[in-house]
């Protein structure tokens, strides 16, 4: 006889589609409303100091990528069965041990690429990005596609912040994008000092909540159009 | 029977005092004129279009500030003009344009408008301004003509380019400049920040004039001497040592127009005497050891950041002292507490 797959009700359809509307946006959110960077302002040091060009925001956009995502999802996976703290070392062993495999992706780039870097390429293996998100997993145990969505949006998020920062330090600075010169008649090398990586860092998430404001404030003009409709 | 249609509600202060930002920053720019028309002398029209230059990109970046932040443009708000004026008096006469215009534009938009506008900037953006420009293009920022030479206002600047006495000094030995030209400015340098007889009757002029607070200068200028007197840096000694080094760069204009702001000084007495000292010593630690041959832009930026925890530090101290007094005395004015004994 042939078994009945249980007929799920029309309610539990509906939370289902709420949970999943609910992963999603938390997913997606490192790419805008929860950007690591200019948001919940973790990992600004390699920002503020190493995106000075484009080349150089290429390079710390693969090494957050291969650095700091196996790391999420290695902690997403194992944060509900054991201690934080061992959860900590071993996302921080696995973002250590990918440092190589993203040295071997980042060198053919340039030959003064780690130069360049200096100490902001190792330290991505000990940023505060994984742990951030340690404690969340934990309380809140999420399907694997989410976490690995999340990730993704992590990585895609701080590689935008790095490339918007990189592309407009080189520009203002030498005139230059990704090394072709663009003759630009003014050339103020002091952007590339840490200094103004702060102020246009600061400068960036500023707009980056003033495009949240209007966001929300064109959703309540929808909301509040469609309340005087219906009533 | 009150007619309360003829009371009128008023936004507080209430009580205001004498000062407002028209007569403090109309001063200041009447404490500058002179200097200007001492840069005049000594290096032609292009000073005074170098001013206006600056006046005028600091004026237009500030109504362009106010639009964008949504509030009515102030023509009564003459500080900008006092910042505009202030940075091309710091730079030599040799300066591009275009460097006077991205400082200004630095100080207004990025230094004064982020932190909330006048009356709100945590840093000097005269000061902030002229950093960025010595960040940006130390060259040209250091360096001098020779006075008394004509400068062309526009196109290639072809006049006779010399090291000022700052740069000569960090370097251990004595400028070759008479004590008599030392006292009249007539010397490589930045364009107003050479003439200290002229800055000394600039600043007893805003001293008598409420602009600024005496603690201040003096308590830089004592701890200058002080920090001179005791580590000389050339055999020079004893007060020709402090002439050579009060007249070389800016130490002097930066301590009398730059470090007296009112809004990122401290407010209160004695908070202010310490903010002046340490600005003293901070800016001859920069001058000996630092990398440029001038620091006092850079001490003033590093004291303004310290200004407000001053003031709150001090008043947490006058307010507990207050306090033990208050105490004291009332316990002093208690009568004695009756006993029985007494009472019977």
């Amino acid at each position: 006889m042939q078994q009945k797959t249980p007929k799920i009700s029309r309610q539990s359809r509906r939370a289902i589609r709420r949970r999943n509307r609910r992963n999603l946006r938390l997913a997606l959110g490192g790419l805008f409303e929860k950007n690591p960077v200019l948001a919940s302002g973790l990992i600004i040091a390699p920002v503020v100091v190493a995106a000075v060009s484009l080349r150089t925001a290429t390079a710390l956009s693969i090494a957050m990528a291969l650095i700091c995502i196996p790391a999420i999802i290695v902690s997403g996976l194992i944060s509900r069965w054991i201690p934080y703290w061992v959860t900590a070392v071993t996302a921080t062993a696995v973002s250590t041990a990918m440092i190589i495999p993203a040295y071997l992706c980042i060198a053919p780039l340039s030959v003064h690429i780690f130069d360049a870097l200096g100490i902001y390429f190792p330290i991505m293996a000990v940023s505060s990005l994984p742990m951030a998100y340690i404690s969340g997993y934990r309380r809140r145990p999420r399907p694997m596609r989410w976490i690995i969505l999340q990730a993704v949006c992590l990585a895609v998020g701080f590689a935008a912040v790095a490339f918007l920062m990189g592309g407009l330090r080189e520009f203002i600075g030498y005139g230059t994008l990704w090394g072709f010169p663009l003759n630009t008649p003014l050339k103020i090398t002091g952007v590339q000092l840490p200094f103004f990586g702060f102020i246009l860092l600061g400068f960036i998430a500023a707009g980056l909540q003033g495009i949240k404001v209007l966001i929300h404030y064109i959703d309540r003009k929808k909301r509040d159009a469609q309340e005087a409709k219906t009533s | 029977m009150l007619n309360l249609t003829r009371v009128k509600e008023r936004v507080p202060p209430h009580i205001h005092g004498r000062e407002t930002n028209v007569t403090i920053m109309g001063d200041m720019i009447l404490a500058l004129l002179p200097l200007y028309v001492m840069a005049y002398i000594y290096y032609g029209p292009r000073s005074a279009v170098l001013g206006l230059v600056g006046a005028g990109t600091c004026l237009l970046a500030d109504w362009l500030c106010s639009l964008i932040s949504g509030r009515k443009i102030n023509f009564y708000d003459l500080s900008p003009l006092v910042t505009g004026l202030i940075l091309p008096l710091a730079m030599p006469a040799t300066v591009p344009y275009y460097i006077i215009i991205t400082a200004a534009l630095f100080a207004i938009m990025i230094v004064k408008y982020p932190f909330g506008g006048t009356g709100y900037n945590l840093f000097n953006p005269a000061a902030a301004g002229f950093a960025f420009a010595v960040f940006c293009w130390p060259q040209q920022m250091f360096r001098y003509p020779v006075p008394m030479q004509s400068i062309p206002i526009f196109g290639e600047i072809t006049a006779t380019i010399a090291e000022s006495p700052a740069y000569v000094m960090k370097l251990g030995a004595v400028p070759d400049i008479d004590q008599l030209n030392i006292l009249l400015g007539n010397f490589a340098g930045p364009m107003g920040a050479t003439n200290i007889l002229v800055m000394a009757a600039c600043l007893l002029f805003l001293v008598i004039r409420n602009v600024v607070n005496w603690r201040i200068p003096l308590c830089y200028a004592a701890a200058v001497v002080l920090f001179v007197l005791m580590f000389p840096r050339t055999h020079l000694t004893g007060w020709q040592a402090v002439l050579y080094e009060m007249a070389a760069g800016s130490l002097t204009f930066g301590g009398i127009f730059v470090l007296n702001d009112p809004v990122t000084a401290p407010k209160r007495n004695i908070p202010k005497a310490i903010y002046g000292a340490v600005a003293g010593t901070v800016t001859m630690i920069f001058r000996y050891y630092g990398g440029f041959e001038q620091g006092v832009m850079f001490a003033v930026l590093l004291v303004n950041a310290f200004a407000p925890l001053t003031d709150r530090v001090y008043e947490t101290i006058i307010f507990h002292v207050r306090r033990i007094r208050f105490a004291a005395e009332n316990s002093e004015n208690k009568p004695a507490k009756q006993t029985r004994n007494s009472q019977a």
